[in-house]
């Protein structure tokens, strides 16, 4: 096991270092002027150099990503070209705002999707499955910004039951900010569920099917105990890693429902800085956002060992 | 098994530490939002006594009533309240001097001027009383209002305007891009003095007719720590109504009434809240939600809908000077030729135009400077350029030109010019000029705008200001009109050079118009920019907001404002 987790740390350092280049380089080689956007149309050519030169951007490319990689080795990520906070400041005050909505999110879709996919494999064909899939259908195909605004017209506008954006005022009780969760969770939860549920109910099919069920319920077993403590478990194999990925997803921040919803986290940071052209901080935020992915599919890892007895996990060197 | 894995976590443990884990991670995500983004300053310190006794500086020159100032106050106006509004987008800097289009609407409540100019073009005494044009008008002297203070409590003396008139030439803030703006504006000032500690006394290398122009976008500014003039690190401190107590980024800054404002009857509001929204579209649900109580509309397909309910108030302002138009790639042949832009300004069926791809709100123009408050306005020349297309065909016709292939580059952040150039092709293809729309994301198009040829294409669209302002200060800041730096493709018209030359300079009024006027017809006869329709600036209020209005910039004044409960 531990000589498992250092291999993968250090397998880290080649993959981060091959996500730089490519985040620089996509990133800076974008069409757009970062200097243009900041300092507006009447700036003259000579005030765009002056400005240009200040930021460092006259550089040539390979000098500019030695200086920022050196800077991130450091953990300095720079400062924002458009106003000129630092980037760690803009991403830790982002960064809990999205690991907030997503584990609200995620933990909700969690609770919901797991039982209606299970439901839905164990009643196969019936009017049960029938409408879990047309359900799940709709919650795939319905886009997360329409549905966002759909929302805000009925909860915020209509009902005036529920805040329509924003996470409210730094200073307010923890419980008042609760309201602000409900509108961009459920947004971001229907899609989830669907997806959830769907892996849910194929894995849950194909383990029913098995021989170790047939067994378990030839021996007699209750119904919810087969179910539960056999197929489920088998079949949360493969679940776990759309889990994983959904769930590095949403702390890579729910790029457009935090947008409908002016929700500031991390999503809406990258957005706002991509318009921006904000090289550092959209280059900050995405180094973060490899980072949160390659740490989960390292847990997504660790738990098939504990999903699955049959699992181990090697060195590469242990073939 | 070597390398197996030696040390398997019992199941029991794994469970043991996922729910730690998970009820940590919930416990630290359901805390209470951060306010280490928050950056707050101390109340301000109480009222000084007064400040030295003004020197007699002459007889005032302009409005130069006190009471008369800003908007009048209702007679029983409204006290109190919090006024929270919205736009798209969110600060990048609070420097008034950076003209930054998403800080425009703090600009105003913290900051002041010497002066002012409102939405009807009319200079209006701020944190000075009066001023005097020297008789050869090479210089101006202005008398400041006693107990002036800062929103720190200092008082305020002709010593600061120094101080932010010695900020041009700091060579340690040369390089901002504030700095370097007003620099551009304040150029024609060559030097600043204090005769006593309240008059300034400015002085000019030549007659600088436009210095109200000038001073209204000369806000007073304290630049305490040069690394930050764009006050991004710390809050500023200004001498306008209302005081910038906090900012939390992407969400909101709050502003709260200053008590040692030189006016006492204002503000009437305790608070402003300027809210951030990251997507235009949804401003309108966040108002009519009542989480807002206004907004700045982008849409203009909103505005019909918000006209029809009597819930709210709508103020539409086409005076702030800002239109939308074509640059015209003028390095490109046929382009070249004026016979052939004015051949595409005929071909655009503006009035229909506004009815459709900007919903009736905007109006038609085809002269920059459409408006009755430019010096330049000639009203046979606001639409002098109607649709005609056998006229449009006769001028291709008589350049040479048979058929044409044209590019014309738009961006999603406008929609409008998407569908005035889808809506324009059908028209110029009965003339056989065959227009292709080229998309471009917004960091490209401006990219696409400063470029010397505009990378290729043929015709941009682009949005200038100013257009209502004094005609000096439009042709010394739009470059694009004219032979500068701001205008790469190499259009050269002497006629107009001589003209912005002599307008400048020129002192008489009935000169100067003539000028100005002239200049109108030339920029319009040369369509090398081809004008559009306006921008009009709409803000939407609820019914208990009232009294907000505007300045020359187009940018809100809520001095007078009131919100009723």
């Amino acid at each position: 096991m531990l000589s498992y987790l250092i291999q993968r740390w250090l397998l880290l350092v080649p993959t981060l270092a091959l996500a730089s280049i490519l985040i620089f380089g996509i990133v800076t080689l974008a069409p757009g002027d970062p200097v243009r956007m900041k300092i507006g149309l009447e700036a003259t050519p000579q005030q765009v150099a002056a400005e240009r030169s200040r930021l460092g951007l006259d550089q040539p490319l390979p000098v500019r990503y030695a200086v920022w990689l050196s800077d991130v080795v450091h953990l300095n990520l720079g400062r924002s070209l458009i106003n000129g906070r630092q980037v760690t400041t803009l991403i830790a005050d982002a960064f809990p705002n999205t690991l907030r909505l997503a584990l609200t999110a995620f933990t909700i879709s969690l609770l919901i999707g797991l039982p209606l996919g299970s439901l839905a494999a164990v009643h196969r064909n019936g009017w049960l499955d029938a409408m879990v899939t047309s359900l799940t259908s709709l919650g795939l195909a319905i886009p997360a910004f329409w549905l966002g605004l759909m929302l805000i017209l009925l909860f915020a506008v209509t009902l005036q039951l529920l805040p329509p954006s924003g996470i409210g005022n730094p200073g307010q009780p923890w419980y008042l900010s609760l309201q602000f969760l409900v509108l961009p969770t459920v947004t971001i939860a229907v899609s989830n569920i669907a997806v959830f549920s769907r892996f849910v109910r194929s894995a849950m099919l194909d383990v029913l099917g098995s021989d170790f069920v047939r067994t378990a319920r030839a021996k007699g077993l209750r119904e919810p105990t087969v179910l539960g403590r056999h197929a489920l478990r088998n079949a949360l194999i493969p679940v776990v890693t759309v889990l994983g990925i959904q769930f590095g997803r949403l702390l890579s921040g729910a790029v457009v429902t935090e947008a409908v919803f002016a929700y500031p986290g991390l999503g809406f940071l990258v957005v706002t800085s991509i318009q921006n052209r904000d090289y550092p901080v959209v280059q900050g935020a995405l180094m973060l956002v490899v980072v949160i992915f390659l740490l989960t599919s390292m847990v997504v890892d660790l738990s098939y060992a504990y999903l699955d007895p049959r699992v181990t996990l090697r060195t590469r060197s242990g073939g | 098994m070597p390398g197996a894995l030696s040390g398997r976590i019992s199941k029991r443990r794994f469970l043991r530490l996922a729910v730690f884990g998970a009820a940590a991670s919930a416990l630290a995500a359901c805390s209470p939002a951060a306010p280490a983004a928050t950056t707050t300053v101390a109340p301000a310190a109480p009222p000084p006594a007064a400040t030295t006794k003004p020197a007699a500086i002459g007889t005032p020159a302009a409005a130069t009533n006190p009471a008369a100032t800003r908007q009048p106050a209702a007679a029983a106006a409204h006290k109190g309240g919090t006024f929270t509004y919205a736009e798209a987008g969110d600060f990048n800097n609070f420097n008034p001097w950076n003209f930054s289009a998403v800080n425009f609407e703090m600009y105003d409540q913290v900051f002041s001027r010497l002066l002012w100019k409102d939405g009807a073009g009319k200079a209006n005494p701020d944190l000075a009383e009066s001023w005097q044009l020297a008789p050869d008008n090479l210089s101006i002297t202005l008398k400041l209002r006693s107990g002036l203070q800062w929103h720190d409590g200092k008082a305020v003396t002709a010593q600061d305007f120094l101080d932010c008139f010695a900020y041009l030439s700091d060579s340690a803030l040369a390089a901002d891009p504030s700095i370097m703006k007003i620099k551009g504006i304040m150029g024609p000032v060559k030097e600043a003095t204090a005769p006593d500690p309240m008059s300034l006394k400015l002085g000019f290398s030549a007659p600088v007719p436009y210095i109200t122009d000038i001073l209204d976008y000369w806000f007073l500014i304290r630049i305490a720590d040069k690394s930050d003039p764009q006050f991004v690190n710390k809050i500023p401190v200004g001498t306008g109504p209302f005081v910038m107590a906090e900012w939390t980024p992407q969400q909101f800054a709050r502003f709260t009434k200053f008590a040692g404002y030189w006016n006492k009857d204002q503000p009437n509001l305790d608070e402003f809240v300027f809210k951030r929204l990251s997507q235009a579209e949804t401003l309108l649900p966040n108002l009519k939600s009542g989480a807002l109580d206004g907004v700045l509309l982008t849409s203009f397909s909103d505005v019909a809908q918000l006209q029809a309910d009597s819930s709210y108030t709508l103020d539409i302002n086409d005076n702030a000077g800002s239109i939308f138009n074509m640059m015209v790639n003028t390095t490109k042949p046929p382009l070249d030729k004026k016979e052939v832009r004015q051949a595409l300004s005929y071909s655009l069926n503006r009035v229909d135009l506004v009815k459709t791809a900007f919903f009736g709100v905007a109006k038609p123009i085809t002269s920059t400077f459409y408006s009755p408050a430019s010096l330049g306005y000639r009203e046979d020349l606001v639409m002098a350029h109607a649709f005609d297309l056998d006229k449009a065909r006769k001028l291709l016709d008589g350049a040479g030109v048979q058929s044409l292939d044209l590019t014309f580059v738009v961006t999603p952040a406008w929609p409008q010019m998407k569908l005035w150039g889808l809506i324009w092709q059908q028209d110029l293809a009965k003339i056989n000029v065959n227009l292709k729309l080229n998309e471009v994301e917004n960091a490209k198009f401006y990219e696409i705008g400063a470029a010397t040829d505009f990378e290729g294409n043929d015709l941009v669209g682009w949005l200038n200001g100013r257009t209502t302002r004094d005609p000096a200060i439009f042709w010394s800041t739009q470059g694009n009109y004219r032979a500068s730096q701001l205008n790469p493709r190499g259009f050269v018209n002497e006629d107009l050079e001589k003209l912005v030359a002599a307008g400048a300079v020129e002192t008489d009024a009935d000169k100067r118009k003539s000028i100005y006027q002239q200049l109108n017809q030339l920029a319009e006869d040369q369509s090398h920019i081809i004008a559009v329709a306006t921008n009009p600036r709409i803000f939407a209020y609820k019914k208990a907001v009232q009294g907000a209005t505007i300045d020359l910039n187009g940018n809100m004044f809520l001095n007078s404002a009131t919100k009723s409960a």
